[in-house]
């Protein structure tokens, strides 16, 4: 897997310009997030592909030569942060809802809102720990499942 | 305002006093374009107007300062605005209007971007609140382009127009050089402000066009070179950009490195220099081939091993050390490692590699090179069952014309056996579609160089094939009185596409044949109004060539040619270069 920080100036296209820059060359986005960055008019852009290390180099500079983008930084493995957000509704069965709460806590969920016979949890971490939450929740029933693409620094 | 001269000149008076007047005239958007335009030194629009575009006609037609040429659809435009940039390095400048106006203008957009050739595209657009509606000529243009264009940009606000045209040639011109669009609502273009002429330098904040290379990497450059004793130089349309070709000579001697190029980096390097081995690649020539198959050092300067130069790529200069020079850092291992990236413009890289380079001990390299030119010479007489064989009507217009004539091709077999057979001296002076390879781009180019280069003779040499796509601006060389001469060789089929069929599909020519059905050219030609003749041998070819080229509007030969020659030599699709067919 390989992470990009991109830093671009902020414009209604630049998603667009960057997504079809990258499909254009037969390289498939696996998550793509984009938020305001710490310089006004900017945004900065998390994005992940599974290409290898020389097309990510080869990539890397090709992303650099379009005009609105102003730096693409590889994030390389233990330097960089990444977590991704989730909400998730969960169905729950009468007696379950304890059992389900310890699960939640466990990987530092939340409970946001919670119904009758279904809560809704956010959760914050990395993709993998995500993942591994919602394969134990499917055991009470995930039925509906909201991911942001990674966010990485 | 219809005087726009008038004003500009006004807004140049007042230019110095523009810190303490506030009386800025007020101007439409159109008016700031065609002001601004003016200011980047535009001389010359190809276009075709339309609905949207009408403003900015209203103000052309009172602009003494630049050449409208209209032509007779909006590919030809741009065509013609790609073969005037190639021909005299200045930006080419286009204006279509929205829509079809604007859909028109994407095969020679690509063809521009392919081959790195700086174009400005003005394309007009329904007005700001229509668009997104389906309006009538409405067509998302800014989508369409985004990846055929170095950069795009849709002018929001009549503030914008300068800054936004500003940076539209900039980017065009700079760096790699490529097309730029620049899509105009209508209603920004009528909409009016105050204006005052903005001189500051362009300034993108992603954009830094002038990379220097280091002096470290360039030491070892020379370091690299000075152990090499079977060195090529492999230079591409990169030197033609750069206006390297004086220097590439500097260095070529004084390594004592043949030389060979790309297609689009023909006129580079003097083919008549004995370090030359003319264009390498698919059809490239069987000595440069070899050369850089058995060579231990390879220097692409301006280059970016196309799959066509390449071969398969396994095996394509497998015993070098490659040193890659180029202004694009994306385009450096991309598909070929280099043992040495030099990122940077290759007059400067040249200017500071040469001093410091020493010569090979490349004698006994060259001299090798010097005897496989003698055993494998690219021009080969063919006999003809029919008409005029196509490599000696090269070779005979080579012969015919002086040094700095400019050839446009059109693309398949009339394109290689010019690269093969005509002797190009110095740059600039083939103008043809390498990268998209785009029928039909002859006729317009060879139009847009001869309007750019008044004084040169310029030649188009075409396949009845390509010719039939872009025909219609016969009307435009007329009209114009371009005094290009077209050099038609008929062979009845689409040429480069039957010799596949011929060697690699048992002769199976599936949709090939055209000459049944082709037109009588040379009633076409005069129903447009110009000149034209109809020749099947070499010596009335070289009298009708001799009264074309004399001749002061456009002329057009139909050479009836040999109907199944083939462009030799010849690499299969997929093989190593040096797989060579070299004859039947």
């Amino acid at each position: 897997m390989n992470l990009f920080s991109i830093v671009a100036e902020d414009s209604p296209d630049i998603l667009a310009r960057i997504t079809n820059h990258i499909t254009g060359k037969g390289i498939e986005i696996k998550s793509i997030a984009s938020g305001p960055a710490e310089k006004r008019g900017m945004v900065r852009i998390t994005l992940v592909t599974e290409i290898s290390i020389e097309s990510a180099s080869v990539l890397k500079n090709s992303l650099e030569q379009l005009i609105s983008v102003i730096s693409v930084k590889p994030l390389c493995s233990k330097s960089f942060v990444a977590r991704q957000f989730a909400i998730l509704k969960v169905k729950l069965f009468s007696g379950e809802y304890h059992n389900a709460m310890e699960v939640v806590k466990s990987f530092g969920g939340r409970i946001v809102k919670k119904g009758k016979d279904l809560i809704v949890i956010e959760l914050i971490d990395e993709a993998a720990k995500i993942q591994s939450v919602i394969n134990t929740l499917n055991n009470f029933g995930v039925v509906e499942s909201a991911q942001s693409g990674i966010v990485a620094i | 305002m219809n005087d726009l001269t008038t004003t500009v000149n006004q807004i140049a008076e007042r230019e110095q006093m523009f810190q303490t007047d506030r009386n800025a005239p007020v101007i439409t958007g159109a008016e700031i374009l065609v002001c601004t335009l003016i200011k980047q030194g535009v001389d010359t629009i190809f276009g075709f107007p339309g609905g949207s575009v009408i403003p900015i006609y209203d103000v052309l037609y009172d602009t003494k300062e630049i050449k409208h040429v209209l032509v007779r659809h909006e590919q030809g435009a741009t065509h013609a605005a790609d073969g005037y940039a190639r021909a005299t390095g200045k930006t080419g400048v286009v204006i279509v209007t929205s829509g079809p106006g604007a859909s028109n203008t994407v095969t020679g957009i690509a063809t521009a971007f392919m081959d790195s050739i700086p174009i400005v595209v003005f394309s007009g657009q329904v007005a700001s609140s229509y668009i997104g509606k389906e309006s009538f000529q409405e067509a998302d243009i800014m989508g369409i382009t985004r990846s055929i264009t170095k950069h795009n940009f849709q002018i929001k606000s009549v503030d914008d127009v300068e800054s936004v045209v500003k940076k539209a040639f900039f980017i065009a011109r700079t760096g790699r050089p490529g097309p730029v669009v620049v899509d105009l609502p209508v209603d920004v273009m009528r909409a009016k402000t105050s204006f005052r002429p903005d001189t500051s330098e362009v300034s993108i904040a992603g954009y830094n066009p002038f990379t220097i290379s280091d002096m470290e990497s360039i030491t070892q450059a020379a370091e690299i070179i000075s152990k090499s004793k079977r060195p090529v130089i492999y230079a591409g349309g990169g030197i033609i950009n750069s206006g390297a070709g004086q220097e590439l000579r500097k260095l070529a001697e004084k390594m004592n490195s043949p030389v060979t190029t790309t297609l689009l980096g023909i006129g580079s390097f003097p083919e008549n220099h004995p370090l030359s081995l003319g264009m390498l690649g698919m059809h490239g020539t069987w000595y440069a081939n070899n050369a850089v198959t058995k060579a231990d050092l390879l220097i692409a300067i301006g280059a970016r091993f196309d799959d066509r130069v390449t071969g398969k790529i396994s095996e394509f200069a497998p015993d070098a050390k490659i040193i890659h020079m180029d202004i694009d850092p994306s385009c450096i291992n991309r598909n070929v490692k280099s043992s040495l990236a030099l990122v940077g413009d290759a007059k400067n890289i040249m200017r500071k590699l040469t001093p410091i380079v020493s010569r090979c001990d490349s004698d006994e390299w060259i001299e090798k090179i010097n005897k496989w030119k003698k055993e494998h010479p690219v021009y080969k007489e063919i006999k003809t069952s029919r008409g005029a064989s196509a490599q000696k009507v090269i070779k005979t217009i080579s012969q015919m014309t002086s040094r700095n004539t400019i050839i446009a091709t059109d693309v398949g077999q009339n394109q290689m056996w010019t690269a093969l057979h005509y002797t190009f001296t110095i740059p600039r002076t083939i103008i043809t579609s390498g990268g998209l390879g785009t029928m039909g781009f002859g006729l317009p180019a060879s139009i847009g160089a001869a309007i750019g280069m008044p004084e040169r003779n310029v030649v188009a040499i075409i396949g009845d094939g390509g010719f039939q796509m872009t025909s219609a601006e016969l009307a435009t060389a007329v009209h114009y009185k371009v005094p290009v001469t077209i050099v038609l060789l008929n062979n009845g089929y689409l040429g480069m596409v039957r010799q596949w069929q011929q060697l690699f599909y048992k002769k199976r020519y599936a949709s090939t044949e055209i000459g049944s059905s082709n037109p009588d050219f040379i009633k076409l030609a005069e129903s447009y109004g110009a000149k034209a003749v109809r020749v099947d041998d070499i010596e009335s070819f070289k009298s009708a060539f001799k009264k074309a080229v004399d001749d002061d509007s456009p002329f057009l030969i139909e050479v009836i040619i040999e109907r199944e020659e083939n462009v030799f030599p010849m690499v299969p699709a997929g093989e190593s270069i040096i797989a060579m067919i070299e004859e039947e």
